[in-house]
C-alpha cells in the first residue's frame, strides 16, 4: 500500500477540552492520520503516526464521536455522522492492525537483507552491483574479503547512490494526473444541457489549481451551500465565461462566483517562494528586476485568464496534490538539488568530452603539498619527487585501465606514450642485437588487445580497478593521525601487497609477447603500489622517531622540526 | 586541452574543439592584437561564449597590460551561465598549474546586477520589485541615516552595509568566480552586502559580467562603468538587437498617469522645501552654493566610486561628454524656483499630451514651443537631471521609488535639452491597436542607435560584437557607426544534418498559411497552425517550443485554439505553457517546463518572438526537440516611432525600409529557431510556419548557417509533408552519435596545436 495516497478525507471537529471544538479536515493516509483546521490560526495541526497507536480505537455509542489512544493525551474527533464515523474506522482498522503485527517481528525484519548489505539503501546498493559486474567484483573482494567496511566502500559513492535513487523514485511513483485539462462534456447533439462527473479526485485537482475554490469550498459548505450547490454554481459561472469567449450568450457581468475568495497577495507570496528554487538560467524574474522597470504590454484580460489558469494546471499536474502530513509547507527538495546540481556545471557541450568510464573514481589528489605537510624539511625533496612520481602512476594505471576497458566497448588508440613507453621497454630487454627484435618491435607497437587473450584483459583490468580503489582509500588514510587511520593504513597497505604479489605472480607465470605487454600494463600499477607502499614505510618509520623523540626529550623533537 | 595559437597559449576546458572555435578564437585574437574593435557571427550552437571565454582568459594570462575583460549579456539568465562556464573553466585551467613551484593563475569574476537580486538583508530581499527594494536600501545606508544611527541607535541600519564598511580596506573577496547565487552565499557568510561588495570589487576584477544596460544606458554606466581602464576588452554576446537596446537606453515615454504623480512629487518637495527652510535653512544654502561652482566639480553628486553610501542614484542621462561642467543657471539654483520650473514644466506636458490627433516634432521644434510658453532655454533643461538629484539628495529623501515620475520627467527634459538630432517626440492620443481607450503619451525616441554606443567605442579599446545570427553582417558597422578591425562570419561544421529547417506554407486541406495582415483573422489559417501543432507533439519527443509573432496575435490564437478543441487535443499529448507578461508567471512556466521535459512527460511551450523567453533563454537538448515559428515576427509597422527611426535610417544611412522591416524580422525569426540548438551533438526541426518564408527577400535574410541546411524539397511543404519529414528526422537523429567526428568536426589537442604552424608547447 503507498503510504503517501490519501484513503479518506472527512470533516471533523477536533475536540481540544468539552468546551472548545475546532472545525477541520481529517485526512488518512496509509501511515499517517492528520488533522487540519479550517483556521489554520486557531491551532496547529494535528499529525498521528498510525504505527503508534498502542490499541484499538474506540468509538463512542450513539454519538458520532471517535476515540484514538495516542500514548500521552488521547485524541476525541467528532465526525459528522456515526456513518462517517464508521468509515474512518474501517479504514484506519485494517493499517493498524497491519503495523501492530509488523510490530510484533520487527527484528526479523531488520535482519532479512542481503548479508553485508546494511543501511536505509541497501536495496539500492544491491541494485547498483547487480548492475555493475566491475563494482561487484569489487565489492566482493574488498567488502566481503574483509578488506574495507561497507561504509568505507559507499563513502566515495555517493552519487550513483543518489542517482540511482532519482530513478528508483519512479518505482513507487504513485499515477499523476493527466496531462488535458479537465472539462465537461457538452450534451449531445448540441443541446444546451451540460453533465459533470466529479470524483475526489477532480476535485482535490480543481481545488490545487484553484486555491481560492478551496477556500471558497471550507467556508461555505454545508453551512451555506451544499455540495451540489456549490459546484453548480462554480460550473455554470465557468459555462457562462466559455460561452462569451465564444461570443455567443451575453453576461457582461459575469464574476467568479466566489471572488471574495480570491487572495491576490497570499498567490503573490506563494509564487515568489517558488522562485526561490527556479534554475538560475531560466530565472526571467532576476532579470526583471535588473532592469528599469518599464510599464507592461496591454493585455487582453479574458484569454489572460485563460492562459493563467493553463499554466496553473500544468503545474499541477507536474507537482501533484501536496499530500497532507507528508510535506506540509509545500516544498519541493528533489527538483531542487538536481536543480542546482545542474546549474553547478556550466558547461554542456558534451560532444566535445571523451566519454568517461561510468563509476569509476579515479585515486585523485587535490593537493598533494598536504599529504607532505607533516614531513620535516629534511625529508621534503625526496617527497616532493616521490610526489610528482606518485601522481604520474596514478595517471597512467586510469590510462591502462582506460585502455583496456576499450578492448570491449570503444576503440580509441592507445596512447601513444604508452606505446612509447613499451618501446623502451622491450629495447631494453631484448637488448641491442635480439633475434626476436623485430617481432618485439611490431608486437610492441600494436595495441595490447590484439595480443591478449580476453580472460587475460579481464583479469587485467579488474586488477587495475581493485589497486586504484584500494589506493584511494589508501591515500586517504593520510595523514596518520589518529590510531583509527593507523589501523586502516595498516589493514590497506597489507591488501596492496597481496595485490603486488598478484601481479607478480601474473607476470611470472605468462611467456613471451604476452608477458611483454602485461609488464608493460602493470607497470603504472606496479609503480604506484611501490610509491604508496614506501609512503607507508616512511610515515611509520618518521611517526616512530618523532614518538621516540617526543618521549624522551620534547624540546629536541622541535628544534629538528623547526630546522 | 591546451594548445598555441600563434604563440599564444590557450586553455580550452574540453577534450576537443570544434574547427570553428579555432577560427574564431584566431579572428578574436586578431583584433585582441590589433586592440581594434571586432564584429564575429558564429553559428549558434557552437560554443561561443566558452570561445570567447577561453581565448580571451589565456590572452589575460599571456600579456598582463590587457585590462578587464566586460562581458555584457542580455540577461540575467545568460549571465548566470556565462559566470558558471566560466567556473569550469578556471577550474580546468588550474589543472595545469600543479606542479611544484607553479601557482595557478588568480582571477576574480563576478556578475553584477541590481540589488533586488544581490540583497541578503531579510526584509529589504522581500521587496516586491526593483525600485522598491533599491529605495528600501537606501533608507538604511544613505548617510545621513547612518550618521544618525551614531546619536540615535533606535534608526535602523543595514548590518551587511556596515559589515563592509567595518572591514574597510579589508574588504575585498577572495579570487574566485561567484555567480550571483555565489555573492550572496559570501556575502551571508562574511556578513557583507554583496550588491556593495560587487561594486566596490569591480576596480580589482578580471573579468565582470553583467547586463547590456551598464555598458549602454548612460544613466547606469556613468555610475558603474565610469572608472574602466581604457585597455578592457567589452564583449556584448547575442548582439544582434544590440540596435535596440541603444535606442531603448535613450528613449523616454511619459503618460497621463505618469505626469500626474510627478505632479503630486513637485507638491511633495515643495513641502520638503519648506519644511527644511524652516527647520535647517543652512542646508539649502550650502547645496546653493555647490551648484554656483557646478554639479561635479564640487561635489554635490556622487562622482566615480560609490562608496560614500547608499544614497547614490542613477547618473544623468546624457552621454558622458555631452553633459556640461559648469555652473548651474541661476534660475533654478534656489530650491524653491526649481520647484516652481518643475511644476510649470509639468503643467505644460500636461498641456502638451491632451492632443486629439498624433503629433511628431523634433526636439528643436518642441525645445522652440517650450522656449515660447516657459521662457526657458535648453540650457536650463539639460541641467534638470542632475539639479533634481542634488535637490533629492540635499532633502534627504530616500524613497525614491515615489519619485521615479518626476525623474522620468526630469530625464526627459534633460534629453530633450541636449540633443538636436536623432530624436523624435511624439505625441499620441492612443494606441492605434485600441483606437477606443484613451492612452495619451509622449515619447521621446532615440532615432541613431549610435548614439549611446559610441561612448563604448571611443572608450575602450577592444570592443567585440557577437552572435548567431548577424547577417547581413555589413549592416551592423553601419548602423552603429564604427570601424572594425575583424569582421568575420564563420560557417558550422557538421558530420550529421543535426538541424532541419523546413518551410511549411500550407496546412493540412491546403490552404495557405500565414500571419500576414489580411489573413489574421482568418479561421482556417488558425486550425492549420493548431492542427499541425497537434499533430507535432504527437510524433516529436520531449520539448517543443513555438514561437508568435506577438502576445496579442498569441492570445487570439490560443483562445481560438481552446473553442477549436485544438488546445484539448494538444494536451491529449503534452503538457502546455505559455509565456505572459506577467515574469514571475513566466519563470514558473518555464521552470515546469523544464520539469515537465526532465520527468518525460513532454511539454509544448508557446511563447513570443521579441518576448523575454526569445531573448534569453535555450531550449537545448530535450527541452526543445523542434521549434515552431508561427509567421514572420515583424515590429508593429504602423508604430510611430517605428516609422520615425525607419524615415532616419533612410535618410542617415540609405538603408530602405523594406529591407530593414525584413531584416529585422527574419532576424528574430532566425534567433528564435536557433534556440534549440546548444551544441552539434544536439538536434531539432526548425519550422518556420509561413508562405511568406519561401520567398528568396526573406530566405537571403536568414544566416547561412540556416539557409545551407534548408533543402529546396522543403520549401513549400503542407502539413502531411511535415509530419514525414519530422518523423524521418526525429529517427535519423536517435541513433547514437558516433564520435567519429574526430578530424573533421572535432579536433584534438595535437590538431588544434598543428593548425598553427612553428607552435609547439
Amino acid at each position: 500500500m503507498d503510504g503517501s495516497m490519501s484513503l479518506l478525507v472527512k470533516r471533523v471537529r477536533f475536540t481540544v477540552s468539552k468546551e472548545v471544538k475546532l472545525p477541520g479536515v481529517l485526512t488518512v493516509t496509509g501511515t499517517q492520520m492528520c488533522w487540519a483546521p479550517h483556521d489554520p490560526t486557531q491551532s496547529q495541526p494535528v499529525y498521528v503516526d498510525i504505527k503508534s497507536i498502542p490499541d484499538s480505537l474506540q468509538r463512542a455509542k450513539g454519538k458520532p464521536l471517535l476515540r484514538v489512544p495516542v500514548p500521552n493525551r488521547p485524541l476525541v474527533f467528532e465526525f459528522e455522522s456515526e456513518v462517517d464515523r464508521d468509515q474512518a474506522v474501517d479504514v484506519i482498522t485494517p493499517i493498524l492492525k497491519e503495523a501492530q503485527r509488523k510490530g510484533k517481528a520487527p527484528v526479523a525484519d531488520l535482519q532479512r537483507p542481503t548479508p553485508g548489505l546494511q543501511g536505509p539503501q541497501a536495496a539500492l546498493k544491491q541494485k547498483l552491483l547487480q548492475e555493475d559486474r566491475d563494482l561487484q567484483q569489487l565489492y566482493n573482494q574488498l567488502v566481503e574479503g574483509g578488506i574495507l567496511s561497507e561504509g568505507e566502500f559507499w563513502k566515495g559513492r555517493q552519487n550513483l547512490l543518489k542517482e540511482s535513487l532519482r530513478g528508483s523514485r519512479d518505482a513507487r511513483q504513485q499515477a499523476g494526473f493527466k496531462t488535458a485539462m479537465i472539462s465537461e462534456q457538452a450534451g449531445e447533439g448540441g443541446s444546451r444541457k451540460v453533465t459533470l462527473s466529479l470524483t475526489p479526485k477532480i476535485v482535490q485537482q480543481l481545488f490545487a489549481e484553484k486555491p481560492h475554490l478551496h477556500r471558497a469550498h471550507t467556508a461555505m459548505v454545508p453551512e451555506r451551500l451544499s455540495e451540489k450547490e456549490f459546484w453548480e454554481r462554480y460550473f455554470n459561472y465557468e459555462v457562462a465565461r466559455k460561452a462569451k469567449r465564444q461570443g455567443r450568450g451575453a453576461g457582461d457581468d459575469l464574476e467568479d462566483p466566489y471572488k471574495e475568495f480570491m487572495d491576490e497577495e497570499l498567490d503573490f507570496r506563494e509564487a515568489q517562494k517558488r522562485l526561490q528554487f527556479v534554475n538560475a538560467t531560466v530565472n526571467l524574474a532576476a532579470d526583471a528586476f535588473d532592469r528599469e522597470s518599464r510599464p507592461s504590454e496591454m493585455e487582453a484580460p479574458d484569454s489572460r485568464s485563460m492562459i493563467r489558469d493553463i499554466n496553473k494546471h500544468a503545474a499541477v499536474v507536474l507537482d501533484g496534490v501536496p499530500t497532507p502530513g507528508l510535506a506540509p509547507d509545500g516544498e519541493r527538495p528533489a527538483p531542487t538539488s538536481s536543480a542546482a546540481g545542474e546549474a553547478a556545471s556550466g558547461l554542456v557541450l558534451d560532444d566535445l568530452r571523451k566519454p568517461g568510464v561510468v563509476g569509476f573514481s579515479e585515486l585523485r589528489i587535490q593537493d598533494p603539498k598536504r599529504c607532505y605537510d607533516g614531513t620535516p624539511a629534511a625529508a621534503a625533496p625526496a617527497a616532493a619527487a616521490a610526489g610528482t612520481g606518485r601522481r604520474r602512476t596514478a595517471a597512467d594505471a586510469l590510462k591502462a585501465a582506460e585502455a583496456l576497458r576499450a578492448a570491449g566497448i570503444s576503440n580509441p588508440p592507445i596512447s601513444s606514450r604508452a606505446a612509447e613507453a613499451a618501446l623502451a621497454d622491450v629495447a631494453a630487454r631484448s637488448g641491442a642485437a635480439g633475434a626476436g627484435w623485430d617481432d618485439a618491435l611490431r608486437a610492441a607497437s600494436g595495441p595490447p588487445q590484439a595480443n591478449l587473450s580476453p580472460q587475460m584483459q579481464a583479469v587485467l583490468r579488474e586488477a587495475c580497478l581493485t589497486v586504484n580503489e584500494l589506493l584511494r582509500h589508501f591515500w586517504a588514510a593520510f595523514p596518520l593521525s589518529s590510531a583509527t587511520r593507523e589501523t586502516r593504513a595498516l589493514r590497506l597497505k597489507k591488501a596492496l601487497s597481496d595485490q603486488y604479489d598478484r601481479t607478480t605472480a601474473m607476470q611470472e607465470s605468462s611467456q613471451g609477447i604476452e608477458r611483454m605487454h602485461i609488464t608493460q600494463l602493470l607497470k603504472p600499477l606496479r609503480l604506484a603500489l611501490d610509491t604508496a607502499l614506501a609512503k607507508h614505510d616512511r610515515e611509520i618509520d618518521l611517526k616512530r622517531a618523532q614518538d621516540r623523540k617526543s618521549t624522551s626529550d620534547a624540546p629536541a623533537g622541535m628544534q629538528t622540526s623547526a630546522a | 586541452m591546451r594548445f598555441v595559437i600563434e604563440g599564444l597559449t590557450v586553455y580550452f576546458p574540453y577534450d576537443y574543439i570544434y574547427p570553428e572555435q579555432f577560427q574564431y578564437m584566431l579572428e578574436l585574437k586578431h583584433a585582441l592584437d590589433a586592440k581594434g574593435h571586432c564584429l564575429l557571427e558564429m553559428p549558434t550552437g557552437t560554443g561561443k561564449t566558452i570561445t570567447l571565454l577561453s581565448l580571451i582568459t589565456s590572452y589575460q594570462l599571456a600579456h598582463p597590460e590587457v585590462g578587464k575583460l566586460i562581458y555584457c549579456t542580455r540577461t540575467v539568465p545568460e549571465m548566470e551561465k556565462v559566470l558558471a562556464e566560466l567556473k569550469e573553466l578556471v577550474h580546468y585551467r588550474d589543472r595545469y598549474f600543479h606542479e611544484p613551484g607553479m601557482e595557478p593563475p588568480k582571477i576574480l569574476a563576478l556578475g553584477l546586477s541590481s540589488r533586488k537580486n544581490l540583497c541578503v538583508h531579510p526584509r529589504v530581499a522581500e521587496e516586491g520589485s526593483r525600485e522598491s527594494c533599491d529605495s528600501q536600501c537606501r533608507k538604511l545606508t544613505a548617510s545621513w541615516v547612518r550618521e544618525a544611527h551614531v546619536t540615535n541607535p533606535d534608526i535602523e541600519t543595514c548590518t551587511f552595509y556596515e559589515g563592509l564598511e567595518a572591514a574597510g580596506a579589508e574588504g575585498v573577496m577572495e579570487p574566485g568566480v561567484y555567480t550571483l547565487q555565489d555573492m550572496r552565499e559570501f556575502g551571508r557568510k562574511k556578513g557583507w552586502c554583496p550588491y556593495f561588495t560587487a561594486r566596490h570589487m569591480l576596480a580589482f576584477a578580471n573579468v565582470m559580467v553583467y547586463n547590456y544596460q551598464y555598458m549602454l544606458d548612460p544613466k547606469v554606466s556613468n555610475m558603474v562603468s565610469r572608472e574602466l581602464e581604457k585597455e578592457c576588452v567589452v564583449v556584448f554576446d547575442e548582439a544582434h538587437n544590440i540596435d535596440n537596446v541603444c535606442i531603448e537606453a535613450l528613449s523616454v515615454t511619459l503618460r497621463r498617469q505618469t505626469l500626474d504623480s510627478a505632479m503630486r512629487n513637485v507638491g511633495k518637495l515643495k513641502a520638503a522645501v519648506d519644511k527644511c527652510k524652516a527647520t535647517d535653512e543652512q542646508r539649502l544654502k550650502a547645496e546653493y552654493q555647490r551648484l554656483i561652482g557646478g554639479l561635479q566639480e564640487r561635489g554635490a553628486l556622487p562622482r566615480g566610486r560609490p562608496t560614500p553610501g547608499g544614497e547614490d542614484w542613477l547618473a544623468n542621462p546624457a552621454l558622458p561628454e555631452d553633459i556640461l561642467r559648469e555652473a548651474v543657471p541661476g534660475n533654478i539654483r534656489r530650491a524653491e524656483h526649481f520647484c516652481a520650473f518643475l511644476k510649470r514644466l509639468v503643467e505644460h506636458l500636461k498641456g502638451r499630451i491632451s492632443v486629439q490627433i498624433v503629433e511628431q516634432e523634433s526636439c528643436t521644434t518642441f525645445l522652440a514651443t517650450l522656449q515660447e510658453t516657459m521662457a526657458v532655454d535648453g540650457k536650463t533643461l539639460r541641467f534638470c537631471y542632475d539639479r533634481l538629484s542634488s535637490l533629492l539628495k540635499t532633502l534627504e529623501i530616500t524613497d525614491m521609488d515615489d519619485f521615479t515620475p518626476i525623474h522620468l520627467v526630469a530625464d526627459f527634459a534633460t534629453l530633450v535639452g541636449t540633443y538636436a538630432k536623432g530624436f523624435a517626440i511624439i505625441i499620441e492620443p492612443y494606441d492605434d491597436r485600441l483606437p477606443s481607450v484613451p492612452d495619451p503619451v509622449i515619447q521621446l525616441s532615440c532615432l541613431d542607435a549610435s548614439l549611446a554606443v559610441r561612448p563604448v567605442f571611443q572608450k575602450f579599446q577592444t570592443v567585440v560584437i557577437t552572435s548567431g545570427t548577424l547577417s547581413p553582417i555589413d549592416l551592423y558597422p553601419r548602423i552603429l557607426n564604427f570601424n572594425p578591425v575583424a569582421i568575420q562570419s564563420f560557417a558550422m561544421t557538421l558530420t550529421r544534418d543535426c538541424m532541419c529547417p523546413v518551410v511549411l506554407t500550407r496546412g493540412a486541406d491546403q490552404t495557405a498559411v500565414s500571419t500576414a495582415y489580411e489573413m489574421r483573422e482568418d479561421e482556417n489559417v488558425a486550425r492549420n497552425y493548431g492542427r499541425m501543432l497537434v499533430e507535432l507533439a504527437a510524433a516529436i519527443p520531449d520539448g517543443i517550443v513555438c514561437f508568435f509573432v506577438s502576445y496579442s496575435y498569441m492570445d487570439k490564437i490560443v483562445s481560438k485554439w481552446n473553442d477549436m478543441g485544438v488546445l484539448q487535443d494538444l494536451m491529449a499529448h503534452k503538457l502546455v505553457f505559455i509565456e505572459t507578461v506577467d515574469v514571475v508567471e513566466t519563470t514558473l512556466a518555464l521552470d515546469n517546463f523544464r520539469r515537465a521535459c526532465d520527468c518525460g512527460r513532454g511539454a509544448v511551450f508557446l511563447s513570443v518572438a521579441r518576448g523575454k523567453v526569445a531573448e534569453g533563454i535555450d531550449f537545448d537538448r530535450h527541452y526543445g526537440r523542434c521549434v515552431v515559428m508561427f509567421g514572420v515576427p515583424y515590429q508593429y509597422t504602423l508604430s510611430r516611432i517605428l516609422r520615425a527611426r525607419l524615415e532616419y535610417l533612410r535618410e542617415t544611412f540609405q538603408i530602405k525600409e523594406s529591407d530593414y522591416l525584413s531584416f529585422d524580422a527574419v532576424r528574430q525569426a532566425a534567433q528564435c529557431v536557433g534556440r534549440v540548438i546548444r551544441s552539434k551533438a544536439d538536434y531539432g526541426l526548425m519550422v518556420f510556419a509561413d508562405k511568406r518564408y519561401q520567398r528568396a527577400d526573406k530566405r537571403d535574410k536568414l544566416p547561412g548557417w540556416i539557409t545551407t541546411h534548408l533543402k529546396d524539397a522543403h520549401l513549400n511543404l503542407s502539413t502531411d509533408m511535415l509530419m514525414h519529414i519530422a518523423r524521418e528526422f526525429m529517427r535519423a537523429m536517435a541513433q547514437p552519435y558516433d564520435g567519429l567526428a574526430i578530424g573533421k568536426s572535432l579536433l584534438t589537442e595535437a590538431q588544434a596545436n598543428a593548425m598553427s604552424p612553428g607552435a609547439s608547447l
